[in-house]
């Protein structure tokens, strides 16, 4: 579903992404994993088309992303800790939202488990992390889209909130392309399919996770990444 | 594009700030009228205010919402929308409202304790301000990146633009006085938006005559259809190039 | 004792009857020329009672003592020709007459009513219109000029004459007259001694009073308003103008009232309100200006450096965009006891007197007299910025240039 293809992006001189090639699946939710700095956020910022990139492309099924803002039709966001125009409340909000996107089939679960009715009229700006969390992604999964991106998704979530939405991405994760990022790998090792792995701007691997585990023998995700890290600095 | 500016301008327009600036503005151009005995030097006062006020105000304002609603912009860019759709949403929205807050508390003062002949030249003016100074905004909000260098620089070009343009105008006045020079008086304020308008009421309140020479031959520049014509154009192109250079800007910004 | 009372009194029937006795009554249906055959037939001090109607006898020629009294206004029509009444004898009366359309000429100053050389005349409540000149008093003394009513013609400047002009004519009375649309309301040259009270003079082309080498007049209540050039008084001295009302002489080269080389003249509670320049002084000496008010003008004084000795004291200066001007650093006048709207100063000792002094000319106004393009900085924030700095660090503007007891309300 998403094609990228020798993808580079740099701030100045400063290289941030590096010949990047992947090809992601409906069906995946791959786990974006890395140190701080390495460029998963601009890697998801080049997808969505909030940041140029220099050299390759990326495809959405098939159409390049600089071809128009149409493909975004089928990707819902949740940015890393979003913000919102203060003054606006929920409700306004949700109701800008189904008008740009003029889509029928809404997915409104989430709205309904984090009970945002409840708190529709209050204005964004007086809303805490956590429920500006609870509000985009919601968002996200508003117009039932076949590409989900979640930068962080469970930062921020108290542990109920956090479940909820753990649930509903496992839930949706066969008929979607998911692609997550999250510092916390538990996390990611109870939802995520594929991993991967970016370090300074380019594109360690990207493996099923279960068979990365078969390698290195261990059961947990966090163990299996830093034995492979550690595997590399030796090499070198 | 209208369903993202009505959104952003019910948003704007309920902050706290926008509904007490316009009732600080009622007020003080209100007060202009009883604290001073006669009316024409209220209607000065007003305006004065304004030239001053609208300017920083405009600009100070913009800029830092800009930077505020920076990951809002994010989020509908995210959005199957073209980023030239929102740019101009964030804009129209912006200074429609600043220009609705500012427009109805000085109309109303200036109808309710006048006969209004001054009314339309004054909007006019707001209006042109507005449009201007919020073009002038985006473009360093969207140009630097910084918060706090965005407004430093706005704060600038706010005194820029107020007191040291005209400090120049009078320096260049003072050592080319041995030439004639008169001519050129209109010719350095087209550089000053802020100036230009000042001119255009000056010379709609008829305190030309006091002038003298300049003011005789800036009357018959700007009593000729091409004089008058090259002033509004001039305050036009105030507005629009910088937007057109902010939308440029905009377009290829990494969020 | 009884005959000698009744012979008195029979004697003073006798000549009040033979004095109005010869009233000769001119109807418009007498002849071709009615009023000239009436005048034929008139002696001295006789009397004409001119009924209604109009009467066009080209020009009427006055040369002996007489009385013309119009009934109901009789309309006398110039027809555009010539002079309508010349009078060249003392102790002519005209009243209650309408002249109209005396002719117009590039040689002759074709008038109204005009007078040669004629004195002791009266000219009262008269309406006279679209005439070239209205009253011209032409080396004749001692007339009354009164309650007229003379509206110029619709016609481009060098076309339009003066409404009430003296030339060499002193000692006239000229009261209660309205002048409207001629090219100067009045205009004396070489008058002396002559009482103007209670004048409109409004909508001149040029001045609403135009006077030079005319001393010791006085003008009183008179109104000026929104003349072409204001009023300008000139060459004289000893001129007493008083409780006279200078309004809306705007136009850039327009003055409330321009004085030039004026000596020992006084201008005292007149008023100024909106005029580009309420006055104008220049070359003039030991003159006072004292209880007038300046309202709302561009500039309320503009006194050259030629002007010395002058005493400016109690008058009030308010929402005039520039109080005071002058051209130079020498200040040789004295200002005392004014009240400055623009004052901002305290009176700790309660007498009324602001503490500190105040400077009547900002430093905008000082830069645009050295540098008059900078008036494109007018009423800009950094003019503002100016003028404060010059406030708190007076240094640019003239040292002496100051009134050291501001007032601080405006005197009544």
């Amino acid at each position: 579903m998403i094609q990228i293809k020798d993808l580079h992006k740099n701030y100045g001189k400063h290289q941030v992404l590096k010949n990047i090639n992947v090809e992601l699946e409906r069906g995946m939710v791959a786990g974006l994993i890395g140190q701080n700095g390495t460029g998963k956020t601009t890697l998801i910022k080049s997808i969505l088309g909030l940041t140029q990139f220099q050299k390759g492309d990326i495809l959405v099924e098939g159409v390049s992303v600089k071809a128009g803002p149409e493909y975004r039709n089928n990707i819902g966001y949740m940015a890393q800790m979003g913000r919102y125009p203060e003054n606006m409340n929920i409700a306004q909000l949700f109701d800008m939202m189904k008008k740009i996107r003029t889509i029928d089939k809404r997915d409104e679960e989430l709205y309904e488990k984090f009970q945002l009715q409840k708190i529709a009229h209050q204005n964004l700006g007086q809303l805490s992390g956590g429920t500006i969390q609870k509000v985009s992604a919601a968002l996200a999964f508003l117009f039932n889209p076949d590409i989900l991106i979640l930068d962080e998704p469970t930062a921020g979530l108290d542990p109920i909130a956090s479940e909820i939405l753990k649930e509903k991405i496992i839930k949706e994760s066969t008929k979607k392309l998911i692609l997550i990022t999250s510092h916390i790998l538990n996390d990611l090792d109870e939802i995520a399919s594929h991993a991967l792995f970016l370090q300074e701007g380019s594109l360690l691997f990207f493996e099923h996770i279960k068979s990365l585990k078969e390698k290195s023998g261990h059961q947990k995700l966090g163990k299996t990444i830093a034995e492979i890290m550690l595997e590399r600095e030796l090499k070198k | 594009m209208m369903k993202i500016t009505k959104y952003l301008s019910l948003s704007i327009l309920k902050s706290r700030f926008m509904v007490s600036y316009g009732f600080i503005l009622f007020i003080l151009c209100s007060g202009l009228f009883f604290l001073s005995n006669d009316m024409d030097k209220a209607i000065i006062g007003i305006h004065n205010v304004l030239l001053i006020l609208v300017p920083l105000v405009v600009m100070i304002y913009s800029v830092s919402q800009i930077y505020q609603s920076n990951d809002f912009i994010r989020l509908l860019l995210t959005q199957p929308i073209k980023r030239k759709v929102i740019f101009y949403s964030q804009y129209i929205s912006n200074t429609l409202v600043l220009l609705l807050v500012q427009t109805i508390p000085i109309a109303l003062s200036l109808i309710l304790f006048s006969d209004g002949t001054y009314l339309f030249p004054i909007i006019l003016n707001l209006v042109f301000l507005t449009f201007i100074f919020s073009s002038i905004s985006s473009l360093i909000a969207y140009k630097i990146n910084e918060k706090v260098r965005g407004i430093g620089i706005t704060i600038f070009l706010g005194i820029y633009f107020l007191a040291i343009y005209d400090g120049l105008i009078l320096l260049i006045i003072q050592l080319m006085s041995d030439y004639p020079i008169e001519k050129y008086g209109i010719l350095l304020s087209l550089f000053n938006p802020i100036d230009l308008c000042r001119i255009l009421f000056i010379f709609k309140m008829d305190i030309s005559a006091l002038m003298g020479l300049t003011g005789a031959i800036m009357e018959k520049f700007i009593g000729s259809g091409l004089g008058s014509l090259i002033i509004y154009a001039t305050l036009f192109l105030w507005a629009v190039i910088p937007l057109v250079f902010a939308a440029k800007l905009f377009n290829k910004k990494d969020y | 004792m009884n005959k000698k009372l009744s012979l008195f009194f029979f004697l003073i029937c006798y000549s009040l009857f033979s004095l109005k006795a010869n009233q000769i009554r001119v109807f418009p249906k007498n002849g071709i020329n009615p009023i000239h055959a009436a005048l034929l037939i008139a002696k001295d001090y006789d009397t004409l009672l001119v009924q209604t109607g109009t009467y066009a006898e080209g020009n009427i020629l006055l040369e002996k003592p007489i009385t013309l009294i119009g009934i109901n206004y009789p309309c006398i029509d110039g027809k555009f020709k010539g002079e309508v009444f010349t009078v060249s004898a003392n102790y002519v009366t005209i009243i209650g007459f309408r002249i109209i359309n005396s002719g117009y000429s590039d040689l002759n100053d074709f008038a109204a009513i005009q007078l040669m050389n004629s004195d002791f005349g009266k000219f009262i409540n008269n309406k006279l219109e679209g005439n070239y000149f209205g009253i011209f008093l032409h080396n004749s003394h001692y007339n009354r000029i009164e309650k007229n009513t003379i509206i110029g013609p619709a016609r481009v400047q060098n076309k339009v004459g003066n409404g009430i002009h003296l030339w060499n004519s002193s000692h006239n009375l000229i009261l209660n007259n309205h002048i409207k649309k001629h090219r100067d309301g009045l205009y004396f040259e070489f008058s002396r001694q002559v009482l103007i009270a209670n004048n409109t003079s409004e909508e001149n082309l040029r001045y609403g009073l135009h006077f030079m080498f005319s001393d010791s007049d006085v003008y009183y209540m008179n109104s000026f308003i929104n003349n072409g050039a204001g009023v300008a008084v000139m060459y004289s001295h000893h001129v007493t103008m008083a409780k006279n009302k200078f309004i809306h002489n705007w136009g850039s080269s327009a003055y409330g009232l321009l004085l030039k080389d004026i000596r020992d003249s006084k201008v005292l509670n007149n008023e100024f309100t909106k005029n580009t320049v309420a006055i104008y002084m220049d070359g003039c000496s030991r003159s006072e200006l004292i209880k007038n008010n300046f309202n709302n003008n561009g500039y309320a004084l503009r006194m050259q450096s030629n002007c010395d000795d002058n005493l400016i004291r109690l008058n009030n200066f308010r929402a005039n965009t520039f109080d005071y001007a002058t051209n130079g650093f020498m200040v040789l006048n004295s200002f005392n006891y004014n009240y400055w709207d623009k004052y901002t100063g305290y009176d700790l000792e309660k007498d009324g007197i602001g503490d500190q002094g105040y400077r009547p000319m900002n430093l905008l106004t000082k830069i645009i007299e050295e540098y008059p393009t900078t008036i494109v900085l007018l009423q800009s924030f950094l003019s503002d910025l100016l003028n404060l700095l010059e406030k708190v660090l007076p240094s640019l503007t003239p040292e002496n240039l100051i009134d050291n007891n501001p007032m601080m309300n405006p005197i009544s």
